[in-house]
């Protein structure tokens, strides 16, 4: 499995209160809650990105609050794959489980720049910045982990796997 | 707050005050898990809690932490006491001592949350929550409320808050140009005496 697209670039610490802001968590609507991703640090971010857009960010990523609705907005965005240098542990696993991909790479997160066109092949782990033609390495996500991932998250591949 | 801290988790031995607790508060048996002698740790960092000082957290981030001496003269429009973080029985009772007898001032919200229904039971038969009403604190059932700008306590644009809660990230507790000062129950009570961010010892606490 690969994503392709431009980057939309942020800093450290990016919390789940920016990426979802709470006022909306009175549903859980994917599309709706996409509608107001990230609006508190980029009210731009809504309307200037496309399908399949690569998020990247610093260190601790997705820190605070325990929210599955910060990675559903993401997802819901279209955004296919978030880069960053690390995320915070409730993060990473909600991620897992809604069936967002996500990788840790420090170099990527540092040396990527908004607007690069970057490929990411999930299998290998392979991030590359076609824009400056540099490659970098992630850990690949384990079979089972990338297997979640591609039925759309922990309840799809628990259905499927009864 | 151990992950707010940037930990992946917090865990402690288990004590005689925790066995007592759970004696107190579950029906079920328990299993105790503890670190082998002879495990080896990466890097241990002893604290002697007594030593730390009044500790701010200010906007927007949990580890942007301040002392007394960095604090300034930041002029505050709510203080929240409470919460799953500082609600309990000890947090309101540390906080009734240094209101006990004064006022919050004038112009100034403050919110009072007990963590459980049953520490709300307890401080209001102890008296912890007279104390807090007769100096003029509001008291809610225990909720998230405001600590996620829920309900009850929505910060306005421009507004500070100290507050005993987890979290102070951009718009946490309301509008995205609001503020808040993560704080202890003393130093979230004394600044509602001052209407800003204020060290118990400032405010004369009767005994």
């Amino acid at each position: 499995m690969k994503a392709n697209g431009k980057v939309i670039k942020y800093g450290d610490n990016i919390d789940t209160d920016v990426i979802i802001p709470a006022r909306y968590l009175n549903t859980s609507d994917p599309l709706e809650l996409a509608k107001h991703c990230m609006e508190d640090i980029d009210k731009n971010f809504v309307n200037n990105h496309s399908k399949g857009d690569i998020m990247v960010g610093g260190a601790n990523f997705g820190c605070g609050s325990s929210r599955e609705h910060a990675p559903i907005a993401i997802k819901a965005s279209g955004i296919s794959c978030v880069i960053a240098k690390d995320f915070a542990r409730i993060f990473y696993r909600n991620s897992i489980n809604i069936g967002l991909p996500i990788l840790e790479c420090p170099e990527a997160s540092e040396d990527i720049k908004p607007g690069d066109e970057v490929e990411v092949d999930f299998d290998s782990g392979l991030i590359k910045n076609i824009t400056t033609q540099k490659e970098y390495r992630a850990v690949a996500f384990p079979p089972f982990m990338q297997e979640i991932i591609n039925k759309g998250g922990l309840v799809e591949y628990i259905k499927n796997n009864k | 707050m151990a992950i707010e801290a940037g930990a992946k988790n917090g865990i402690f031995e288990v004590d005689d005050l925790t066995r007592k607790y759970m004696r107190e508060h579950s029906t079920k048996e328990w299993k105790e898990f503890s670190a082998d002698a002879d495990a080896q740790y990466v890097q241990v960092i002893d604290i002697d809690l007594a030593t730390v000082p009044h500790t701010v957290a200010f906007p927007h981030l949990p580890e942007n932490a301040r002392t007394p001496e960095n604090w300034g003269d930041v002029k505050i429009d709510q203080v929240v006491i409470g919460s799953c973080t500082n609600g309990r029985l000890s947090d309101l009772q540390h906080a009734a001592e240094i209101l006990k007898g004064k006022h919050v001032k004038k112009g100034i919200r403050a919110l009072v949350f007990p963590a459980t229904q049953r520490i709300y039971l307890e401080a209001l038969k102890d008296g912890t929550l007279s104390t807090l009403v007769e100096a003029g604190c509001v008291i809610s059932a225990p909720t998230c409320g405001p600590c996620l700008g829920g309900h009850m306590g929505i910060l306005a644009k421009g507004e500070r808050c100290v507050s005993t809660t987890n979290r102070n990230f951009l718009g946490r507790m309301g509008h995205v140009e609001s503020e808040v000062y993560l704080a202890s129950p003393e130093v979230a009570a004394a600044s509602a005496i001052t209407g800003k961010i204020t060290a118990p010892e400032e405010v004369q606490v009767e005994k």
